[in-house]
């Protein structure tokens, strides 16, 4: 059984209880404005490409099949996103490691060998592993090998997910998830249309559905000034916590510019202007002040006043 | 202090004008009160200066004694002196003893060396020229041949001065200046008998006594320690003058109530707090004026004052507040020894906490609070440690970390769990081995029992240059016979780990011949008789420290380790398994600083390297420990009583001082660029997040193989830190690398915005404490590359 792995962080302190391990899968079905981890999106392995450290050894120019590599005056190479395909075929002669292909097909147990290394941090602080993407839940038999494996390992096994997937793999992976880490974007369909590309629907109903079967779960909420961070997108959060009173708490995550720095190295471009900037300590206290009113459980980790240091 | 204590201690720091638990990174320094902020500043803004009392007694002292054994003449020197030197106060002073007249102005040390050798220049070359015509000619001249250096020299004339630790029969140069140093003394008996009741002891050891060198020695630390009576009694009456003089009441009330103290403890023992933190202070700065002080620490100052503390509590003669007053206070008389005003630090530790070896915590509210002095103050120095153990109690674990948040990396951090089994390796009883403390930079003592000195030292980069030259270096110019075979004959990699071995092997000797040439010099023109009394069988043994502790455990050093491990890895992956190039390749392209061989040096920079937790390298580690160790038994024995070496790793500002002067490395690192510091991942290398890097170092094994100790550090965005929540994973983590075996650690909790701002606007950063490696420096007074060093360090977030 093998997975489509794009990262692995440890010591990963900020998705879920303790300290844990964080395995990062490709492949998402939502095209969010502001996605944070671009190349996530693209379920196949994909080139990275960071001009800062070629050192112009002109290897790659000839094994590229699809004559995708430009060089540059100074001898560097500059990719044709136009024409790459992705083969990787270039990658395989880059020492410098200027190109580099994101995803890489892993065994649950390439993969448990890394996570366990940190297994006395786990034990310690009640921590475990985490799945993030792109959606985990698109690679659901991976996911519910991986995560069977760490329960074996009696580690505290937590998804984050988008809720864009069928509910049958949701079901599958009930018995093995301690915490769903569960984003919630936008209340207004339309406007969850405009941004992510998909209406809200299937999401609200999974997250009923798995409120429903007991499910531990953490709402999280990005929240993008001049785009959803607005009254009644709040009021919507506030509402659907109203609902689902099992609900762990909220945890409002304020927009950062991450995900932009990371455009360029894929050949992307971003679909937000660049004039969207991330909210400031007053505002993002104002939405957390807003939700507490409404009787929100709110679990921000830092307040703001610790974020700013 | 128990959990009921909290409330109460939120109290006594608020009380005290500091506000407990809130967020604090990049905070100025908070002196608890105004007076303690004003000598702050005093001290810490104070010029550079030199101060010459010192040398013109002693050397007018020892012209006028030729002939006498060294040791008395030492002595008398330092009596004069005591007697006779001008007595400072400084303004807000409640503490008496200043070294010199202003802060931070250096007493020369002339029978120790006037700076000859380049130790100076070396560690900064802005200090060029400090002493050239400072220093009057008569003085320079008495002492060229006369004083530890020079007689050093006489002996030894292919003796250079060198600054770049390649050539391994040189010496370690900073002993010429300040001899060893490193050294904790023991204060407890003082406490009890005080310095009347030393005397008494040093007179009592005379009685049927013959030997003159015996003799010798008793009759110089007679002198010494009446000198010190005598100086605490002049200070008594030089107080109460000025208690008439301070046109202030209160401060006049205050210096008659100083002038009392220093009457009392000139001989008696001590019955309060401020009276025994007086005479351990007016003790402590004796030692530094005879020996010069280098890397002192005074004790375990804690558990000491505590009874102290505790009685004066109950009767209702001390307040918090005072109390902490005064911890920053003696942080702030230590601040005021270092040389050089504050370009330079004596890299002084204060060590608090720690367990009994049957795990009993020994933490107290004066641990709590001397640490809370240190964050108030802000200041690189003295360095403050803690000793982290099984069942540290872990709210005062945390509220260290809560401290780090403030940017100051204090405390730092030593492991009970493992060195005091380290130290009884090498055959320290265990109750001995759980006093141990921090000296300097990351080296460890045993207050009055063993001092830290080291004895020989492995150089790793050199070892693997020859090997991968045929002994003959990148530049061709090493007139070495060879001790491996030639280069292309390495045809496996376990051969080139052996030829790397042999001058490996070859490097620990030379150093170890040159260093015991020192100690020899050291025993005979090194002794400090004063400091003497407050080590264990001294004065019994009537002996000088310099002839040996209790326990003489000499240390092997080594720099650069993770370059040594990256390198040794790189190799066997591209020479040897991947047969993409050859060793000579491998040298060529290091000679070339890797121009036209940047494909070789990607390759090389994509091996597995130190730090990350990797698999591929776990045995690379106890391979370089067993080719440093094994020479090191073999060749390396203390001479004064035969007991065996320990290893350890210090760091100062070496890791990028000697790579600006190292030619590149195998691990694919550029000429000049920065190596890594003690047992550190190399510059850069780390990526794989804080729990790889801890899980790497707690691969060494230091039991058998670190007993003198090394060092390693994380940074974090202060953020972290001063966040409850994540802080409470921070302390987790560090809980598991320290029951891992992870010997030391400390924390910078600062962010790279912060650096880039700070570099921008130096002048709103002043306070903003760094510890690069071994020490600590204000950020802004580092050169731009080591400030570059700092903001290339992974932070982790």
């Amino acid at each position: 059984m093998k997975g489509r792995v794009f990262d692995i962080q440890r010591f990963s302190i900020y998705d879920g209880p303790g300290i844990r391990t964080t395995v990062f899968l490709k492949g998402c079905d939502l095209r969010c404005l502001w996605c944070h981890n671009p190349e996530s999106i693209s379920p196949k392995p994909q080139l990275s490409w960071t001009l800062e450290k070629c050192i112009a050894c002109g290897e790659c120019f000839p094994v590229c099949p699809e004559a995708a590599l430009a060089r540059r005056g100074d001898g560097k190479a500059v990719v044709d996103w136009l024409r790459c395909t992705g083969c990787g075929d270039c990658v395989k002669v880059c020492d410098a490691k200027a190109l580099e292909m994101i995803g890489r097909d892993m065994t649950v147990e390439e993969v448990m060998s890394v996570v366990l290394r940190d297994r006395d941090y786990y034990v310690a602080s009640g921590g475990g592993i985490t799945l993030s993407g792109g959606e985990p839940l698109y690679q659901p038999d991976f996911c519910e090998a991986l995560l069977g494996a760490a329960k074996a390992e009696r580690l505290h096994c937590s998804v984050e997910t988008s809720g864009l997937a069928e509910w049958r793999s949701f079901e599958r992976l009930l018995p093995v998830v301690d915490l769903f880490l569960y984003d919630f974007k936008e209340t207004n369909p339309q406007l969850h249309t405009a941004f992510i590309g998909k209406p809200n629907s299937e999401i609200v109903a999974n997250l009923r559905a798995l409120h429903r079967a007991g499910a531990s779960i953490l709402l999280r909420c990005p929240m993008i000034p001049e785009y959803n961070a607005r009254k009644e997108h709040l009021d919507g959060i506030a509402a659907l916590a109203r609902e689902l009173p099992h609900l762990k708490g909220v945890e409002i995550l304020p927009y950062h510019r991450l995900g932009r720095a990371k455009l360029k190295r894929l050949g992307m471009v971003s679909r937000m202007p660049e004039s969207v900037k991330p909210p400031d300590e007053e505002t993002v206290q104002s939405w957390l002040v807003h939700l507490r009113k409404q009787g929100v459980r709110l679990v921000n980790q830092a307040t703001a006043a610790e974020a700013r240091l | 202090m128990t959990k009921g204590d909290w409330l109460s201690r939120r109290a006594f720091l608020a009380s005290a004008g500091a506000v407990a638990g809130g967020p604090l990174l990049g905070m100025p320094a908070t002196p608890s009160t105004g007076r303690m902020g004003a000598l702050r500043r005093d001290i810490v803004e104070s010029p550079v200066g030199i101060a010459l009392d010192r040398a013109r007694t002693f050397t007018r002292v020892f012209q006028e004694n030729e002939g006498k054994p060294w040791v008395v003449r030492k002595a008398q020197a330092l009596r004069e002196y005591f007697r006779t030197t001008p007595l400072y106060v400084r303004p807000n002073d409640r503490i008496a003893g200043s070294i010199t007249e202003t802060p931070g102005a250096m007493p020369v040390i002339v029978e120790l060396g006037i700076g000859e050798n380049n130790i100076y220049t070396g560690e900064n070359p802005e200090r060029k020229g400090y002493l050239r015509g400072k220093i009057p000619q008569e003085i320079w001249d008495y002492w060229r041949d006369r004083n530890l250096w020079g007689l050093y020299r006489a002996e030894n004339p292919r003796a250079r001065s060198s600054s770049v630790p390649d050539d391994p029969s040189q010496p370690t140069e900073y002993k010429f200046l300040s001899n060893q140093g490193h050294l904790s003394p023991s204060y407890g008996e003082l406490l009890g008998i005080g310095l009347g009741g030393i005397l008494q002891r040093l007179k009592q050891r005379r009685t049927n006594e013959a030997d003159p060198k015996k003799l010798a020695f008793l009759t110089a630390a007679e002198l010494a320690v009446t000198g010190v009576t005598d100086w605490a009694q002049r200070y008594a009456k030089f107080l109460a003058a000025e208690a008439t003089r301070s046109a202030d009441r209160a401060r006049s009330a205050d210096l008659r109530e100083m002038s009392r103290i220093a009457a009392k403890i000139a001989t008696g023992p001590p019955q309060t707090f401020r009276e025994a933190m007086q005479l351990i202070w007016l003790c402590h700065q004796a030692i530094h004026i005879e020996g010069h002080g280098y890397s002192c620490a005074p004790d375990h100052i804690d558990r000491l004052l505590y009874p102290f503390y505790e009685a004066d509590r109950k009767a209702g003669r001390l307040d918090d507040a005072e109390a902490l007053e005064l911890c920053e206070n003696f942080l702030l008389k230590m601040k005021d020894n270092t040389f050089w005003g504050p370009e330079h630090n004596l890299t002084q530790g204060l060590c608090t906490g720690g367990s009994t070896p049957d795990g009993r915590d020994l933490t107290n509210r004066l641990s709590w609070m001397f640490i809370e002095a240190a964050t108030n103050l802000s200041m690189p120095e003295p360095l403050v440690w803690i000793r982290w153990h099984p069942n540290i109690d872990q709210e005062f674990f945390d509220f260290c970390l809560s401290r780090l948040a403030r940017g100051t990396c204090f405390p730092l951090m030593w492991n009970d769990k493992v060195i005091p089994e380290a130290l009884m390796e090498l055959g320290v009883a265990r109750e001995d081995a759980y006093n141990y403390i921090a000296v300097g930079c990351n080296e460890l003592a045993i207050p009055g029992q063993f001092y830290f000195n080291p004895g020989a030292s492995a150089n790793y980069l050199k070892s693997l240059e020859l090997a991968l030259t045929s002994g003959k270096g990148y530049a061709g110019d090493y007139r070495l016979k060879p001790l491996a075979p030639a280069t292309p004959e390495l045809k496996t990699f376990d051969e080139f780990a052996s030829a790397f071995g042999a001058y490996l092997k070859d490097s620990i000797g030379k150093s170890y011949a040159a260093e015991m040439k020192v100690l020899k010099a050291q025993i005979e023109w090194g002794q400090t008789p004063f400091t003497s009394c407050f080590f264990e069988g001294c004065i019994e043994k009537a002996q000088d420290l310099a002839l040996g502790a209790k326990y003489n455990i000499l240390s092997c050093g080594g720099i650069f380790f993770a370059n040594a491990v990256d390198g040794l890895a790189a190799v066997r992956q591209v020479v040897y398994e991947n047969k993409e190039a050859t060793l000579s390749d491998v040298a060529a392209a290091c000679r070339a600083n890797f121009k036209g061989w940047e494909k070789l040096r990607a390759k090389l920079l994509a091996a597995p390297k130190h730090g990350n937790d990797d698999p591929r390298i776990d045995d690379m580690i106890p391979l370089v420990e067993r080719l440093r160790d094994e020479p090191m038994k073999e060749i390396c024995r203390d001479p004064r009583d035969g007991s065996r070496f320990g290893n350890g790793h210090v760091v100062r500002s070496s890791a990028v001082r000697t790579g600006l002067v190292t030619p590149a490395t195998p691990d694919g690192r550029l000429a000049g660029t920065p190596l890594a510091s003690s047992v550190a991942a190399s510059v850069g290398a780390e990526k794989s997040g804080p729990t790889a890097l801890l899980n790497s170092v707690a691969k060494l094994n230091v039991r058998k193989s670190w007993q003198s100790g090394y060092q390693a550090n994380l940074r974090f965005q202060g953020a972290m830190l001063a966040s409850k929540a994540s802080r409470d994973k921070v302390r987790v983590m560090l809980n598991v690398y320290f029951h891992r075996g992870g010997a030391e650690l400390q924390v910078n909790a600062i962010d790279t915005e912060t650096l880039r701002a700070a570099q921008k606007n130096p002048e709103q950063y002043r306070d903003l404490v760094v510890r690069i490696a071994g020490f600590s420096e204000f950020f802004v007074r580092l050169s731009p590359e080591m400030q570059e060093d700092i903001i290339a360090r992974t932070a982790h977030m």
